[in-house]
């Protein structure tokens, strides 16, 4: 099997798992799946070193963090370049998952990051630190701070975490 | 607050009904090519166009003043990205037609329901033999079941009809070959419905489709539109529209009424007197990762090549034109590091012809009326 299709192989594989994730970076499927394509786009491009990594799910999943965190910082400009999604359903009574969408939206993009990775992804705080550049204390940090913030929101809305 | 709790509503969350995935790995193969040959391009370039960039950039505040006369005509007009339309024969009650849009050559057809999440989505794939299967929610691998012709055209489920084995509540995909070697796909997205009635209402849609000729309109229009842009997607949808280009350059109209929309920023200066946001990147690096929202804002903290105009109150629309930095997947360096624009990205490509304020000044805003909107928004 070549080098090209190990990977579409792979990618094909995970993209489902990706998607996931991105949407709880994003809280946005278009958008999510942007992320997903240029993330897998730049682990193309760096195919030869992730396909040795240790855990190259885990190599993919801090490539994917990355682009997130990195269109924080340059890609405003593509924000909302879609306008597909159905309008909102009429709400009758509370939504847990659109109450903690909303409440993750409101985090700063590091803190929300640090969530997901840590409750959806299950990592360490170590892996964590790794996948987001900065270190265990940092993480420990945004942590707190984010379930703080969740905890505070969700309260808010009347449907405490 | 407990851990437990947060995990099973994040994956609550995560695993919501969404619509169709717009992933395409082939591209990202082909866009990774691209950015290889552009690194290596951008390694001899890029020192030279370094001090043109600099010497020219805007700064934010200041109203930006004429474009320069110099216009570079494209030889041809860009044709309209979004040609065709569908008619159905049925549709379940209470759905109505909502937008349609482009995407990397397939166009997505949204119906949707008033008050409600549920939509209905058919794609349509570019001419030619039928498009893989791809993979189904819950990353469950799509089959091609086969069923009697549907609305006497040959038809598959992508899967057993739900609830197959492995899909998602409310999933249903049914792949049509609506004209010879022009297939598509329709999808159901409503929970709460029997397999039974979520199959016969796909099968019922599906038959009842066909593809016209009929042109999308947009509610602007833009004369000297420079001709190596490359459309990437579009979108066409009640009182919007947004056009984005490969290189970079980003268009979106909304009307003036929705205050809300994410282009909506502090005025800053004015453009033929309508109130303005005009900002510029400055950097030469890539910014830091760590930058609040504010700084983000800064223009010394954003990318060279980075630029948005968005001019507010044109005949009841405000008017957002973008540039990026970094276009190409997969080559933005990481924070430190030295970035410069390459001759294929938007705001360099612009340039001749005034920028992001040049192709304003070229362009006519229709209003948010969609009877005044055109079918021919890109003219030479």
């Amino acid at each position: 099997m070549s080098a090209d299709e190990e990977y579409t192989a792979y990618v094909t594989s995970r993209t489902l798992w990706l998607r996931r994730v991105a949407y709880l970076l994003c809280q946005d499927w278009n958008r999510a799946d942007d992320l997903v394509q240029t993330a897998v786009t730049r682990l193309y491009l760096q195919w030869r070193r992730a396909s040795q990594a240790d855990s190259l799910d885990a190599y993919t999943r801090t490539v994917l963090v990355r682009v997130f965190l990195s269109e924080q910082r340059t890609g405003w400009w593509k924000r909302a370049v879609v306008t597909d999604a159905p309008p909102d359903a009429a709400r009758t009574g509370p939504d847990l998952a659109l109450d903690l969408r909303a409440a993750l939206a409101a985090l700063a993009p590091r803190q929300r990051a640090a969530v997901v990775l840590r409750f959806y992804c299950d990592m360490s705080i170590e892996d964590t630190a790794n996948a987001l550049g900065c270190t265990e204390g940092t993480v420990k940090s945004h942590t707190s701070r984010a379930l703080t913030a969740l905890r505070r929101s969700l309260a808010m809305e009347g449907n405490p975490l | 607050m407990t851990e437990p709790d947060l995990r099973s509503r994040l994956r609550d969350l995560a695993e919501r009904d969404a619509p169709p995935p717009r992933i395409d790995v082939d591209l990202a193969l082909r866009r990774g090519r691209r950015s290889r040959r552009l690194r290596r391009a951008c390694a001899v370039v890029a020192p030279a166009l370094a001090v043109a960039v600099a010497a020219v950039t805007l700064l934010p505040g200041a109203d930006p003043g004429p474009p320069p006369p110099s216009v570079a005509p494209a030889p041809v007009p860009l044709p309209n990205p979004i040609t065709e339309q569908l008619e159905y024969g049925w549709l379940p009650d209470g759905y109505t037609p909502h937008s349609r849009s482009l995407q990397e050559g397939r166009v997505y057809f949204r119906v949707t329901k008033a008050d409600s999440a549920a939509q209905v989505v058919v794609t349509l794939f570019p001419k030619g033999p039928e498009p893989e299967l791809g993979y189904m929610r819950r990353a469950v691998p799509a089959v091609a079941i086969p069923v009697p012709d549907v609305g006497g055209r040959a038809a598959h489920w992508l899967q057993p009809p739900p609830p197959g084995a492995g899909t998602a509540d409310g999933e249903a995909r049914l792949r049509v070959e609506f004209a010879p070697g022009r297939w598509g796909e329709v999808e159901v997205n409503e929970t709460g419905l029997s397999a039974r009635e979520l199959t016969r209402i796909v099968r019922k849609v599906a038959a009842g489709v066909r593809i016209v000729a009929e042109p999308a309109r947009f509610p602007f229009q833009i004369s000297g539109f420079p001709a190596r842009l490359t459309l990437d997607s579009a979108d066409s949808s009640p009182e919007t529209a947004n056009v984005h280009f490969t290189e970079g350059l980003g268009i979106a109209l909304y009307p003036s009424d929705v205050r809300d929309h994410p282009w909506r920023n502090e005025p800053n200066t004015t453009v033929d007197g309508h109130p303005a946001h005009h900002l510029v990147g400055t950097s030469t690096t890539v910014p830091a990762d760590d930058l609040t929202p504010e700084e983000r804002r800064l223009p010394e903290n954003i990318a060279i090549g980075s630029e948005r105009l968005c001019v507010y109150d044109v005949n009841g629309m405000d008017v957002c034109l973008t540039t990026s930095g970094h276009p190409s997947p997969g080559v933005t360096p990481p924070p430190g590091k030295v970035s410069l624009p390459t001759p294929d990205w938007a705001s360099e490509i612009l340039r001749p012809s005034g920028g992001l304020l040049g192709l304003y000044r070229r362009m006519t805003v229709l209003g948010p009326h969609e009877d005044a909107w055109t079918a021919a928004p890109f003219l030479s």
